[in-house]
């Protein structure tokens, strides 16, 4: 017994010497002398195979070793040559635009980049701006050609965000000639879509039957190909790989190696959200996107004296949806509602850094629909406040009564809703509660069912749901902020949850079998039908065709029309950041605020410089953008 | 002759965490070299805590707290068993006493064979033995007790009968030829006829071997058949001590005169059997004066005042007041 | 020759008849044997029935998930992600049930265990073989560590009941039970990784130092990362098998052959070592072969909180993916590990037990 009790005595006495000696964070110069960039991503851990579109998560190499053409910045639009070689160059009458590539572009196995590779990409990956292509041509070597379908020719702009939406860099014609000569020979075979039907297809043909399982056979194939190398052009290759860590190096033969910093990036992975704050906090890793709750940032950026927090817009706002379909949504009910709450509260307790927004759902966020509409237009929005009075009179103008406290409905029941939302987003749960004690002390009472987004998804869109409304995202843009990103998702998404009156599935025209069935005021524009009105599935396709003046009007009939359609109600307009570790990368912008405070709580306004800069910070937004032009530079 | 073990004024305590229980008092006993000496008295009497004190083996929380228990050994050794240390009575244990337990059933190691507890216990005694001798001695001790040692050896326990497992137990106790062997009941599990054939097997080992044994048993039958001096145990105290024909024949002590009455006899009528009147008492509430006194049909005013001295009256020892002067 | 060939005939019968003979005494001997392993069987074919449809119970459209994934990873709009995810998954949302289930089952037979939905190369096998390992090494540690300790713990409080020992191992029993094992794991990682940076706060071992191979520098790190989990383990585990031994051999001391042991002479230290322990450890085995059985099903609270890549994590990884096929081929896998560890602990436990051997 005295012996174990000496050496436990010595065991204790070792590890806090030990402790003593390990010491907290340093500050100071030349802190990234290995130059590297450590970040946090998953993957695939089994193997991350060998190319873009094999179906296996390939984390972190999608966003450093993967390029496209351009590299498009979400929420700002902006648009960066990458393998390309200046902006793509637009024929006079529109039908063909034409990309130049770099001379130095090349694959990482050193085979140049070409132009057949691109044309190999689109034949084998019917992306969406395929759906407005006759076919993509080599001119030569490193020239590209787009031809454009006459039926459908998007503006200008939108032809340079669909063509810097792709990644071109992932299919290399020498690797995957055999599918890609099969696909071109299945296209060519099928049969064109006529000019005056409605349908769509890749480079206007359209491949039925047998064509068709040819098709997805040959898919299938390309997707399950294994390569000896990961096909890839970008500044990084993949050096190791295990299943909590991969290891990315420099590739030397990049067409910007002499300009990027970085020798090697370190990626490690979690699945607990409070291990990565863990890594930050303890200057294990330089960046995080995201933003944290309020006291776990200060805590972390307490605790790490290199990290900074820098905030941008999220395109996209977050809010309260109506189940329509439920009878207690009446006009004048879901009107009152918009009074109810104090959306300042709600912002407050969910995304301190949020914008608050007064509207209803509109189709797209605030600072979106600023940009996108017309000043008259912007200004005719319907805007609510807090006003709980305003709220009683409507209800009671709706025919509810309150007794004692609590609200009846019309037929005499005691009001009593059911809120469903997404427990796994902190903003959205949060607001979801402040929702539930809003109502309650209201005097409407209000259940809460949270259960991860899957279980939400399909619960909040079926028939006979059993939500009276949701707490969710009531406009998101997924790509370019170009409008009909955030229409589309609603299509998809948030129309199912709202239960929006939809065309039947054996709707004689088939183009419109089970889209949106809703008429919006014409605001007696070009776009009205002989009726005065706008369905919102006429032109859900085809916004790209107008260009930026003529769409604004557009816009302006479709914001207007789900504004008053009150489906939803906005709460605020989602602000997202990025830490970003100040002193081991250089050129970080915002830096009079960080210098200052290092928690920036400035978010950049549309348009300004620092609007862009911000943006390219957050690698979602941007991928490795910032890294692969040189900004970011290590603090060797 | 000569006393191989010497009891003086023997108390033993068992402390409780409320009250001590006197489980032995004031007891004084002579076991004579050579001789089979018994201890009788009903369960409860003290006979396993006295003996298991020659071994310094009381289960706790029992302690000596009077007394002395001393051995003497056939080279002249004096050794006082009460002081010995760890070390000294490990040796002392099985190489100079041994005892043979009451359930042989669970006295042999479920997990080990016969022969491998031999083993151990000897290697355990660092006699410096090689296999081979211990082998051959364990051979020649179960030949002793009439086993058929090859078998046996190699046997798990439960693999044995009750009365072979016994015989295994008297074999065990002789491995080092002590010179006192202790025996707790070591046939009351046992039907009469194996009993009959392990009490000739220990005269046998007895006579042969001059070993001195200690016999614990409430069969006052086995005693009168085999044993050369009785003692008779009750509530702690020894009643009565003496060489076996005159305790029986003239059973001058009340107790010892309830006890033989109360045996039944093969040849006379059950109606002849007497039992004892009462109970025994409770340890922790005894009677005033003589312990026995409420049971005792010869009762007397002095026997409630104080207890009686022991008595010694033709080379025995009474505990009775009808006895002394 | 007729007689010749009456009499081959004969002897052909006569040896098939011993033939038969020696079969059926053969299956007559092991019955019990038989009996157990065709429960084992039954156990395991209702098992995968019922785990198969179970996950589909999930509710949620694989299809429409994957898209949302695909579309916030590559920043493209939904439709076209949604495009993307039809053709990247190889599932067919209309194949009936029931011929999955027997497509499934065949595959069983042929060892496949299960293939994704997500990509043909990434297998049940490929997921069992490159992720086992991690989890066994860890559990078996632990277990190991926690069995061994946890016995000695136990005689110790036994042989010095109401000792200060005693008093103080009890304390540690309450303390350890009570605290789940995933807290103890945070605890740990708070003070020794992160307050005092002694160990890794995170994964099995470290790809930027070491490779994987048989050299010194790749076992040091293995083992560096391996501490905390296993400490957390440790810890929680220990408590349980002390009060298992502490039953048992307290149950063992009051036994006759202890102080039979004693009178004999056998120092203290031996009656612990061969009496003691080896007596009060019977009961306990079987617990440690349950145990060990259930080690194959991994951890994932725990593995999580290491980010420590075994069987569990990956497991409740792909439930969330809603891959059917490999989830149902990994739970498999574990179901008939339980089953087959408890098949040969029955059998080999009269091996440890002269006590216990059946005819």
């Amino acid at each position: 017994m005295r012996k174990t009790f000496v050496i436990a005595t010595a065991l204790v006495l070792l590890v806090v010497v030990i402790a003593c000696f390990t010491g907290c964070i340093e500050t100071g110069q030349s802190l990234n002398a290995e130059k590297s960039f450590r970040v946090i991503s998953s993957w695939e851990k089994s193997g991350v195979g060998s190319h873009f579109n094999s179906g296996k998560n390939i984390g972190p190499l999608a966003t450093f070793s993967v390029e496209g053409l351009y590299q498009y910045i979400r929420s700002t639009d902006e648009i960066i040559p990458m393998l390309a070689d200046g902006m793509p160059v637009h024929s006079d009458d529109g039908l063909s635009t034409t990309v130049k590539i770099k001379e130095k572009a090349c694959w990482q196995n050193g085979d140049d980049f070409v132009a057949k590779d691109v044309w190999a990409y689109y034949y084998l990956n019917h992306t969406t701006v395929t759906n407005y292509l006759l076919s993509v041509e080599e001119v030569d070597n490193k020239t590209v050609r787009f031809n454009w379908n006459p039926n459908r020719v998007p503006t200008n702009e939108v032809k340079d965000l669909l063509i810097a939406q792709d990644r071109q860099g992932s299919v290399c014609y020498t690797e995957f000639r055999v599918y890609a000569d099969t696909a071109y020979d299945i296209v060519s075979r099928s049969a064109d879509i006529p000019d005056d039907s409605t349908n769509w297809g890749a480079f206007n043909k359209f491949s039925t039957g047998e064509l068709l399982s040819e098709l997805n056979a040959n898919f299938a194939a390309y997707r399950a190909h294994n390569a000896t190398w990961f096909v890839c052009t970008g500044p990084f290759k993949l050096k190791r790989e295990s299943a909590t860590q991969i290891l990315l190096e420099k590739n030397e033969l990049h067409w910007n190696a002499e300009n990027i910093g970085f020798d090697r990036i370190e990626v490690y992975s979690s699945s607990d959200q409070n291990q990565i704050y863990g890594l930050l906090a303890n200057d294990q890793i330089d960046y995080l996107d995201g933003l944290a709750p309020i006291d776990t940032l200060n805590s972390i950026l307490d605790s790490n004296p290199n990290m900074a927090h820098l905030k941008m817009y999220d395109p996209g706002s977050i809010g309260l949806i109506f189940n329509t379909e439920k009878v207690v949504w009446s006009d004048k009910v879901r009107e009152a509602f918009q009074y109810i709450f104090d959306r300042e509260q709600i912002k407050n307790a969910a995304n301190p850094y949020a914008i608050t927004s007064y509207y209803p759902l509109m189709g797209m966020a605030e600072s979106e629909a600023k940009t996108w509409m017309t000043e008259e237009g912007f200004n005719e929005l319907p805007k609510y406040s807090y006003n709980q009075a305003k709220a009683e009179e409507l209800l009671k103008e709706a025919g509810w009564s309150k007794s004692g406290g609590k609200w009846y409905l019309p037929d005499g029941k005691e009001a009593e809703l059911t809120l469903g939302t997404d427990k796994g987003h902190p903003g959205m749960s949060a607001a979801a509660i402040v929702v539930q004690s809003t109502l309650e002390s209201f005097g409407i009472k209000c259940v809460i069912k949270m259960t991860d987004h899957n279980s939400w998804a399909s619960a909040a869109s079926m028939d006979n749901s059993t939500y009276d409304m949701s707490v969710y995202w009531t406009d998101l843009n997924m790509s370019f902020s170009y409008p009909t990103g955030s229409y589309i998702h609603f299509n998809s998404m948030m129309a199912n949850v709202a239960h929006v009156p939809r065309f039947p599935d054996n709707y004689s025209n088939a183009q419109l079998a089970g889209q949106i069935n809703y008429e919006f005021d014409g605001r007696g524009s070009k776009f009205a039908d002989a009726n005065g009105k706008v369905n919102f599935s006429t032109y859900l396709n085809n916004m790209y065709v107008y260009d930026s003046t003529e769409i604004k009007e557009l816009i302006d009939i479709y914001n207007l029309g789900m504004a008053n359609a009150n489906w939803g109600i906005q709460f605020y307009q989602n602000v997202t950041g990025s830490f970003i570790n100040i002193a081991r990368i250089k050129n970080v912008p915002m830096q009079e605020y960080w210098t200052q405070n290092r928690n920036v709580e400035v978010v950049p306004e549309v348009g300004t410089e620092d609007f862009y800069e911000v943006a390219r910070t957050n690698l979602i937004y941007g991928n490795g953008a910032i890294v692969t032009m040189g900004i970011y530079q290590p603090n060797a | 002759m000569e006393n191989v073990i010497e009891i003086r004024n023997v108390t033993i305590d068992y402390k409780l965490k409320r009250y001590d229980i006197r489980a032995i008092t004031d007891v004084s006993l002579d076991i004579k070299r050579g001789k089979i000496t018994a201890l009788v008295g009903e369960s409860g009497s003290g006979k396993t805590t006295l003996s298991s004190a020659i071994l310094q083996c009381i289960s706790t929380p029992g302690e000596v707290t009077a007394g002395s228990i001393k051995f003497f050994g056939k080279d002249g050794s004096e050794t006082d068993v009460c002081a010995c240390n760890n070390h000294q009575i490990n040796k002392f244990r099985w190489e100079k006493v041994s005892m043979v337990f009451q359930a042989a059933q669970s006295a042999l190691n479920p997990v080990m064979t016969v022969f491998e507890q031999f083993e151990e216990t000897v290697r355990e005694h660092r006699m410096g033995w090689d296999k081979k001798r211990i082998e051959e001695r364990t051979k020649e001790v179960l030949e002793d007790v009439k086993l058929d040692a090859d078998r046996v050896m190699k046997a798990y326990p439960h693999e044995l009968s009750g009365g072979m497992k016994q015989r295994v137990m008297i074999a065990f106790a002789l491995i080092f030829e002590p010179e006192l062997i202790i025996l707790d009941e070591p046939t009351t599990a046992l039907d009469v006829i194996t009993q009959d054939y392990i009490f000739k097997i220990l005269q046998r080992i007895n006579r042969e071997k001059g070993i001195s044994m200690l016999l614990m048993t409430h069969d006052i039958g086995v005693v009168a058949k085999f044993a050369d001096y009785v003692g008779v145990m009750y509530a702690g105290r020894l009643m009565e001590y003496g060489d076996i024909r005159t305790v029986f024949k003239q059973r001058r002590h009340p107790y010892t005169a309830g006890l033989i009455g109360s045996t039944p006899s093969l040849i006379g009528s059950l109606d002849d059997m007497k039992p004892i009147e009462g109970n025994p008492p409770d340890l922790r509430d005894l009677p005033k004066g003589c312990v026995f006194s409420p049971r005792c049909p010869y009762r007397t005013d002095k026997c409630t005042e104080k207890e009686p001295e022991d008595y010694i009256k033709d080379g025995c020892l009474l505990k009775c007041t009808r006895y002394g002067e | 020759m007729e007689k010749e060939n009456i009499t081959a005939k004969d002897r052909i019968k006569s040896v098939l008849t011993k033939v038969w003979k020696a079969i059926v005494g053969f299956l007559y001997k092991y019955r019990y044997f038989w009996k157990k392993l065709g429960i084992a069987v039954l156990t395991l074919a209702f098992s995968t029935i019922v785990i198969f449809f179970i996950i589909r119970l999930i509710p949620g459209d694989i299809v429409r998930e994957y898209a949302l994934s695909l579309a916030s990873s590559r920043n493209i709009p939904y439709d076209e992600a949604y495009r993307l995810a039809v053709s990247l998954l190889n599932y067919d949302p209309e194949e009936s049930i029931f011929l999955q289930f027997f497509r499934y089952v065949g595959g069983l037979f042929r060892g496949e265990l299960g293939v994704s939905l997500y990509n043909e190369d990434i297998t049940a096998n490929l997921l069992i073989k490159q992720r086992l390992p991690w989890t066994l090494f860890i559990s078996s540690v632990s277990l190991l560590i926690s069995f061994l300790l946890g016995t000695w713990l136990g005689s110790l409080m036994a042989r010095k009941r109401n000792g200060a020992a005693d008093t103080a191992i009890s304390s540690y029993i309450v303390v350890s039970g009570s605290i789940p094992d995933y807290l103890m794991g945070l605890l740990l990682v708070l003070i020794f990784a992160y307050t005092w940076k002694i160990f890794p706060s995170q994964g099995n071992y470290d790809a930027f130092y070491s490779e994987p191979g048989w050299n010194f520098k790749f076992f040091y790190d293995v083992l560096r990362h391996a501490f905390l989990p296993v400490a957390a383990y440790v810890f929680v585990q220990t408590g349980t098998w002390t009060l298992m031994m502490r039953g048992s051999s307290i149950g063992v001391l009051g036994e006759d052959y202890i102080s039979a042991a004693k009178a004999r002479g056998l120092s203290e230290r031996t009656i612990t070592r061969k009496y003691l322990k080896r007596n009060a450890m019977l009961p306990l085995v079987t617990s440690l072969a349950v145990s060990f059985a259930a080690l194959f099903g991994g951890s994932p609270l725990m593995e999580s909180i290491f980010n420590y890549p075994g069987i569990g994590l990956e497991l409740s990884a792909r439930i969330g993916l809603k891959d059917y096929f490999v989830v149902q081929g990994i739970m498999f896998f574990t179901s008939s590990m339980v089953i087959l560890v408890n098949l040969i602990t029955d059998s080999i436990y009269s091996l440890i037990d002269p006590r216990v051997r059946k005819e």
